[in-house]
């Protein structure tokens, strides 16, 4: 009888339950969204998520005495460059490579159009506007490859790195 | 035709500013013909129906979530992204209660309001250019521009628009245009997303002169998604000068006997109520976080999975259209919910689900979690709004409920400047993830005891009483 009460009643529950209730069914809430790629895959970026076509693609900074080259960079204000040298240490051809300068006022991406075969090496130069960015946090050179039906690819993990101050 | 006399009186009382009669002419244009047993409308309606349907189509080309990526692509840091985004908010609320004031002392100027409409398509016009030329200093004018003339042309059509079409005679698509506005958009900004992905990615370079200045103009998909909207927002305003106002007898005006904001008496119930005033600063704090929020989630999805999924627009477009078409069901489950629990404790509710979005971003930034958190941040964000609206319903008399509404807007101006410059600040010191943590503690753990307070400081008085 005092089941059936409590779903008869009119009475509605304090504020103060209330609140306690619905913070418990937020927070429940919250703890299911932030556990959902866990348990059933979401689109996270691991090596393991990326195109299969990227896995035998590897791209690193030119090395010298098995260290790699950091970028010189040169010229002044709108007039400025960034040199690097890149080699293709993986199994399939380089088709283009993603510049992303992250700098002190934005981020400056630029895409090379010529890639590199396997087993080779370039040098190239590109423009950069010391006006616009300021002075370079961190350079990052991301391979990209075709995959069937000529489709680019980025493969995220396995291109090449640079950090100020490294 | 019981139902059109309904629905017109109800019209009546609604427009509050002037008594509309229309011209004998306009009467029988006007007519509302049911003897073929199929309705007939007037041409105002289908050329109201065509303005309204091209302005969904270019919000959705040209919505703020691109302009926000773009606004990277082209140069800027997260502190200029957020403090732009923020002072376009201070703006619009500057603009909004000048033109309130405007609209009470003088009528609404529909002169004013035609050609903010064409200026707004240009200020859409000047965003492109400047996309094309990468000139930051341009994107940031356009975007001002376009945000002011937005708030002006949008507050001045709507009583134009009520002004000259009666709700019997809108039809049944353009009385739910609300609804059915927000599917054309979301369906545009989603093939705006797929030009922008799959259109001229490369980037088209055409260089120009102009008055011996060499300029080099880079087209592609994402330009031409805003060269588009740009277009329709014009074709839009056009429109809007082809409608023909109705002729008007003014009538003495309602809102003059409004109380003044700056009136003695509503400055005493608003800092006189310690419960409105805590009420006021979390209000501040939940939408000052808010705006730094969806400043940068559409940057974040875009940077993060760019080559995942659908492609970088495409994922952005995907993840707010579900909070685009979430907004239409959180009213609705909010005004059932409130009943069941009360409105204190929804607002308590609203604001954990909003502080999931930003958690999520950082705790588990997958597609997936990033959708679902999304679906329950525009809940709960819709749950906060209904709440606070009932609960200043029960807090305020009638009387000062509008003033009250136009002041805390007013009042929230300072905080803007202070807390969203810093807020942008730390997001360009610290990385994004980390931010998006800051913003979901500020929300769970500074604004949600601030509500408890509220809470017990609004039992205690009900117990004394």
């Amino acid at each position: 009888m005092k089941k059936m009460k409590i779903f008869t009643s009119k009475k509605g529950i304090s504020p103060l339950v209330a609140t306690v209730i619905l913070i418990a069914f937020a927070v429940a809430l919250g703890a299911v969204v932030m556990n959902l790629g866990a348990t059933i895959g979401g689109s996270k970026i691991s090596p393991l998520m990326e195109p299969s076509e990227c896995q035998a693609v590897s791209m690193d900074l030119l090395k010298s005495n098995d260290k790699p080259q950091p970028p010189t960079f040169g010229g002044s204000g709108s007039e400025g460059f960034i040199e690097f040298g890149l080699e293709n240490i993986g199994q399939k051809r380089v088709e283009k490579i993603r510049i992303s300068v992250l700098a002190e006022r934005g981020t400056y991406v630029t895409d090379l159009s010529d890639g590199i075969e396997v087993a080779s090496q370039i040098k190239r130069r590109v423009p950069y506007d010391y006006n616009k960015y300021g002075n370079v946090d961190s350079i990052s050179w991301t391979p990209m490859i075709y995959k069937k039906g000529n489709e680019l690819v980025t493969c995220n993990q396995r291109g090449a790195k640079y950090q100020a101050g490294d | 035709m019981k139902k059109g006399v309904r629905e017109k009186r109800r019209t009546d009382k609604e427009s509050s500013v002037e008594i509309i009669q229309p011209a004998p002419a306009d009467e029988q244009l006007l007519a509302l013909s049911e003897s073929a047993g199929k309705k007939k409308y007037p041409k105002q309606t289908t050329k109201f129906l065509a303005k309204e349907i091209l302005d969904r189509i270019g919000y959705g080309l040209s919505s703020q979530q691109f302009i926000n990526i773009l606004f990277i692509l082209i140069g800027a840091n997260y502190f200029i992204i957020g403090t732009i985004n923020g002072l376009k908010m201070v703006l619009g609320v500057i603009i909004s209660f000048l033109l309130e004031k405007y609209a009470v002392a003088k009528g609404i100027s529909k002169r004013l309001m035609k050609f903010s409409a064409v200026l707004f398509a240009f200020s859409v016009f000047l965003l492109t250019l400047a996309i094309g030329l990468q000139s930051l200093a341009l994107f940031i004018t356009a975007i001002l521009l376009g945000g002011i003339l937005a708030i002006l042309y949008g507050n001045l059509y709507q009583d134009w628009f009520k002004e000259n079409l009666e709700m019997e005679f809108r039809g049944h698509f353009l009385q739910k245009i609300s609804y059915y506005g927000l599917l054309i958009t979301g369906a545009s900004m989603l093939a705006g997303a797929y030009l922008a992905d799959n259109f001229l990615s490369e980037g088209k370079s055409i260089p120009f002169n102009l008055l011996n200045f060499k300029f080099d103009l880079n087209i592609r998909g994402y330009s031409i998604a805003f060269a588009i909207a740009a277009v329709l927002f014009l074709i839009s305003a056009i429109i809007i000068f082809l409608i023909k106002d109705k002729p008007k007898i003014k009538a003495e005006s309602e809102k003059s006997k409004e109380l003044s904001i700056l009136s003695a008496g509503v400055r005493a119930k608003l800092f006189g109520d310690k419960v409105i005033v805590i009420l006021l600063v979390t209000s501040s704090l939940v939408s000052i976080c808010q705006t730094l929020g969806a400043s940068y989630y559409g940057i974040f999805i875009y940077q993060q999975f760019n080559n995942t999924g659908y492609g970088g627009f495409t994922n952005v477009a995907i993840i707010f259209l579900i909070a685009l078409l979430t907004s239409v069901v959180g009213p609705v489950v909010t005004q059932y919910n409130s009943r069941a629990y009360g409105k204190f404790p929804m607002l308590v509710f609203g604001t954990l689900l909003m502080a999931i979005m930003p958690l999520t971003f950082y705790y588990n930034p997958t597609l997936l979690a990033i959708a679902l958190a999304t679906f329950l941040s525009t809940i709960g964000a819709s749950i906060c709004g209904v709440a606070y609206g009932m609960l200043i319903g029960e807090l305020i008399h009638e009387d000062y409920k509008k003033p009250f509404v136009k002041l805390s807007g007013v009042l929230t101006i300072l905080p803007y400047l202070i807390f969203v410059p810093l807020g942008a600040y730390f997001a360009q010191e610290m990385e994004l993830p980390l931010f998006f943590l800051l913003l979901g503690l500020i929300l769970a753990i500074a604004v949600m005891p601030l509500y408890f307070l509220i809470i017990l400081m609004y039992n205690l008085r009900k117990e004394k009483i």
